[in-house]
């Protein structure tokens, strides 16, 4: 179980290689500059620099295009380390990664190839534009298209939020197939610089999550067709897309609900030693704290270990698999809000301050990111829709 | 089983174009069909047809085209 994420210990002791090195990250370089970030809501940006250094951005990239052969599941694990010292960093981390993974799956023309090999060899970060102003989260339509015009092709999109667009050498997007296509007619394109401009309409000074950096943007972009996918966007999305995407937000919620609980057990940890001989009260909120938290690793290594042992097999699409996924988003995005409010209780005044050790200022706000960044509404809403289908539970 | 799947398809599937306009193998996604639109036609095609469709044929594959949907409905209804 080394080299996987593990669902009882938090990443400090399961030291999968991948994960330690994220961990290492996030002591040294990310961790340090977290409040900054936060306050100034920018970009992580020596944080992604240590990521790159260390090749973590292709890390899913096979070997033989350079990249660092690793499962999701072992991703899953840096994302998690990363989002103990800091989610805005593990949140590009996972953005970037959700876009390889579906790179590595469904890019299989020759230039989707050769751009796996240049993701590695530059350690290049791809954004992501789906959302759509006008349609919001609702990724399985489009209201852009990409047009013909003469010579080429072109994609103009008003985008909801593109996470630290201004700094990604590309940005994935979807679009009507053409012109007269229907909003459900949907292929993804990789926008790359130079072709590609984005022109900010809204700014990210938001609760939480304050260094993605997801301000709003007009996109345009020349598309080279071999940055189009082969398949349609609806194939990429059910055949790993969603399942990636989920996986891979949910380690971030877990790192976070962990850096809160390790505040909490401190806290609880100097009381006890101040008081030898008798457990303090918070002990007892702790010990509930602690199944919430084993509930919220195990609900991820479940699913990420599970993604990996479907990786070839049809199981990865089945309606039972899709559905499971979108609960463990929906249950560790509620677990960080429900344990980084039940650290504060524990830890008090000393919680509710800035600046002293035991602050839980960020976790909290970044936690209630959590819910929203893709809505948990709409995942129950689709999970309730696959019900009326599915024949078990 | 063609004109009843075509008759389904027409009152559940909401696409943007007259079904009758499509071929049998013309992609009933790239016509406009939406997840939402497919869970309910499936739910028509199960009482129309008094069959079940296991989990394992709920994939967007299944409900591609009228050709796809009457290939199942066969596999599900051997007699037919
Ligand atoms: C930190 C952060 C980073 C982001 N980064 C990116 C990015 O890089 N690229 C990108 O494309 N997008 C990004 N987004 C946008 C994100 O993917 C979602 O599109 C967005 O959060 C959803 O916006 P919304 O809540 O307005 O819209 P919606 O998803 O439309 O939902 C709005 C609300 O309406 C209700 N609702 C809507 N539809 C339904 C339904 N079908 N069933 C039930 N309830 C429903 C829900 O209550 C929901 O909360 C980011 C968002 C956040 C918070």
């Amino acid at each position: 179980m080394s080299e996987l994420l593990s669902g009882l210990t938090g990443p400090a002791e399961s030291t999968g290689p991948l994960e330690s090195v994220a961990w290492k990250i996030g002591v040294d370089v990310a961790g340090p500059v977290a409040d900054e970030v936060d306050r100034e809501s920018r970009f992580p940006r020596e944080a992604v620099e240590e990521l790159k250094r260390a090749g973590l951005l292709s890390a899913l990239i096979p070997e033989q295009l350079g990249g660092g052969g690793a499962t999701l599941a072992e991703v899953a694990g840096a994302v998690r380390a990363l989002a103990s010292h800091c989610t805005a960093s593990a949140l590009v981390l996972a953005m970037h990664s959700i876009e390889v993974s579906n790179l590595v799956r469904h890019g299989t023309s020759k230039p989707l190839q050769e751009l796996q090999a240049e993701i590695a060899s530059k350690q290049l970060l791809i954004a992501n534009a789906n959302s759509e102003v006008g349609i919001g989260g609702d990724v399985g339509r489009s209201i852009c298209a990409v047009e013909p015009t003469d010579g080429g092709m072109t994609l103009e999109k008003q985008c909801l939020a593109i996470s630290y667009g201004e700094h990604a050498d590309a940005v994935v997007a979807t679009a009507r197939r053409a012109p007269d296509s229907e909003q459900t007619d949907q292929v993804q394109v990789i926008c790359r610089r130079p072709d590609l401009t984005l022109e900010q309409t809204s700014d990210w000074d938001a609760l939480g999550l304050r260094g993605t950096c997801s301000n709003g943007f007009r996109l345009v972009a020349k598309v080279d067709a071999g940055m189009i996918y082969p398949v349609p966007f609806a194939t990429i999305a059910s055949n790993g897309g969603i399942q990636a995407s989920t996986i891979l937000l949910s380690s971030a919620w877990v790192g976070l609900s962990e850096a809160a609980a390790a505040k909490a057990h401190e806290y609880v940890r100097a009381a006890a030693r101040r008081s030898i001989g008798t457990i303090p009260p918070a002990a007892g909120h702790l010990a509930v704290l602690a199944t919430e938290l084993q509930q919220s690793r195990g609900l991820l290594a479940t699913a990420a270990n599970a993604f990996t042992a479907f990786e070839a097999s049809p199981e990865m699409e089945s309606p039972g698999f899709l559905a499971s996924v979108r609960n463990v988003k929906v249950s560790t995005s509620e677990l960080a809000v429900r344990i980084t409010t039940g650290a504060l209780s524990i830890c008090g005044i000393a919680g509710f301050k800035r600046g002293t050790p035991f602050t839980l200022d960020r976790q909290i706000r970044d936690a209630h990111g959590s819910v929203v960044m893709v809505s948990n509404e709409r995942y129950l809403r689709a999970n309730a829709e696959m019900l009326l289908a599915r024949k078990h539970l | 089983m063609n004109p009843e799947i075509r008759k389904l398809i027409a009152e559940h599937a909401r696409l943007a174009v007259d079904v009758g306009t499509l071929a049998d193998d013309a992609s009933l996604y790239e016509a406009g069909m939406t997840s939402h639109a497919t869970v309910n036609l499936m739910l028509a095609l199960e009482a129309g047809f008094d069959v079940e469709f296991p989990d394992s044929m709920l994939k967007r594959s299944v409900f591609e085209s009228v050709t796809t949907i009457t290939a199942a409905l066969a596999e599900l209804q051997p007699q037919v």
